[in-house]
């Protein structure tokens, strides 16, 4: 498990997102408030870049003509078909099966490091 | 000895006439004024004033140059209308083509629905029920009926479903395809659906015409072979309002079945339905299984009018669409006495046995209940 730092803690502001590439790997970088989650920039659907979708909520199985939504800031929507992930998890909203890598990822002093 | 014996009842099975049972037949009245005595003294006046035909009016109706819709050989011999006659009907189709059963479905009430006149299209719908169970369902108890609604007025209609729909011979609702006013997935119709499965009905959804409030979908056919062929499309458009309106999470007893409007499109449908699902769930979180799923757990699809492709090379691909959609999904309809009626084994007759004769009969004993003809 190699320590990669990959940029200042403010760099990434709270509710936004940032691509890194760590050695032949594309990672986005999400932050919520103040907790990081990184995961793989690819989407196995069709192999869009997931970091260039956009950051919202779930809106998980409801009953008819109602809407829950939750998980606000954790959930990045593909810019192409809109699959939408759990950056938490990894996983596919709508179906766990389909999954995305996750990275452990920290804030260490002013430091954003990535274990990959 | 009973291997001889085994032999002859085999050999008799094997010449045993395939039984048929018919879920798309339109009896009519001799005429429009057999309806009368089953509305009230209001409504028989207002229509006889308004010299009613039987089409309502304002709606603009398409020439049909074939015969204008009926088979030409279907007018009972003592006159009147096609299929007004229970024992015409018997004779020419019920006896030649070995029906057990058949699934009356009123001949024109297909476009009830189509009258802005609400309370009308209600009274005439009510008249049909009555006047059906009258002259046809009491006079055979192999015919199933269905209960008739003016689905523009969706509370009215449930009423008149709680009113005929526990007669042990009705056995589905009749909607058109053509809904009054958005999709059938929309929420204003769920009184409907609620009250087919309270009554333990199947909703069967039949061909209608665009005119009064019906609208055309997606545009308005110029020529009668072109809206024939466009049928298809208002199929597949209310499929498609039906699964993301969720109507079968809301109502998941619920079982339709879809006539006169073909099937061979049903897999490109259903396989779209799947992707635009996948990807846009976040507007649609109650549709919580895949689209084609739920079309293959709870739709069912009239064979008529079958597909004859042009070419012999291509009637491979008939039995794949149908493979493609489950062979159990597929019910024989004839649409008697209408002109583009089917007859059961001629117009399968390129399908092997075991699917036609799944077709024929053995889909509609499994959807409707009804007792195996064969055993």
């Amino acid at each position: 498990m190699m320590r990669n730092v990959l940029c200042k803690r403010d760099e990434i502001p709270p509710g936004d997102k940032k691509i890194f590439q760590v050695k032949k790997t594309s990672i986005v970088v999400v932050r919520k408030e103040d907790k990081f989650f990184a995961i793989r920039n690819g989407c196995p659907h069709q192999g869009a870049e997931l970091g260039k979708g956009s950051l919202g909520g779930a809106a998980p199985p409801s009953d008819v003509k109602e809407y829950c939504y939750e998980k606000q800031g954790e959930v990045l929507y593909c810019p192409w078909h809109h699959w939408s992930f759990d950056v938490e998890t990894g996983c596919s909203v709508y179906d766990e099966k389909i999954k995305v890598k996750t990275y452990d990822v920290k804030v260490e002093g002013d430091d954003v490091v990535l274990y990959a | 000895m009973a291997t001889t014996i085994d032999k002859r009842e085999e050999q008799k099975t094997k010449k045993r006439k395939t039984a048929v049972i018919d879920v798309d037949v339109h009896p009519n009245p001799k005429s429009y004024d057999d309806l009368l005595p089953y509305l009230s003294d209001y409504w028989k006046d207002f229509l006889t004033d308004a010299k009613w035909k039987g089409v309502f009016p304002g709606i603009p109706v398409m020439a049909i140059v074939a015969n204008a819709g009926h088979r030409m050989d279907s007018i009972p011999p003592e006159g009147g209308l096609g299929c007004s006659s229970l024992s015409f009907f018997k004779e020419q189709v019920v006896d030649k083509y070995n029906y057990a059963n058949a699934i009356l479905y009123p001949d024109s009430t297909f476009m009830l629905a189509a009258s802005p006149q609400h309370e009308m299209a209600t009274a005439v719908a009510s008249a049909y029920n009555d006047w059906q169970i009258d002259h046809w369902l009491s006079k055979d108890s192999s015919l199933r009926g269905t209960v008739v609604i003016a689905s523009q007025d969706p509370e009215e209609a449930a009423r008149e479903i709680d009113r005929v729909g526990s007669h042990p011979q009705m056995i589905q609702v009749g909607l058109s395809i053509h809904s009054p006013y958005g999709g059938w997935g929309d929420k204003r119709y769920h009184p409907i659906w609620e009250a087919a499965v309270r009554n333990g009905l199947i909703c069967t959804f039949h061909v209608s015409v665009p005119g009064g409030i019906f609208q055309a979908l997606p545009v308005r056919g110029n020529y009668y072979p072109e809206t024939q062929t466009n049928n298809g499309l208002t199929y597949q458009n209310q499929i498609s309002s039906i699964i993301f309106g969720g109507v079968f999470e809301k109502f998941p007893d619920l079982r339709m079945v879809f006539v006169e409007g073909g099937f061979a499109w049903l897999p490109s449908v259903m396989y779209t339905m799947d992707t635009h699902w996948r990807n846009l769930r976040r507007e649609v979180p109650w549709v919580k299984r895949p689209p084609s799923q739920t079309v293959r757990e709870h739709m069912w699809f009239g064979t008529q009018p079958f597909i004859e492709p042009e070419h012999p090379e291509d009637e491979k691909h008939v039995l794949q669409i149908i493979e493609m959609i489950g062979t159990n999904k597929i019910l024989f309809a004839s649409d008697y006495p209408h002109w583009e009626f089917d007859a059961p084994q001629q117009a399968l007759a390129k399908l092997p046995a075991e699917v036609r004769n799944k077709i024929l009969y053995k889909n509609a004993v499994d959807l409707y209940g009804f007792e195996d003809p064969m055993k």
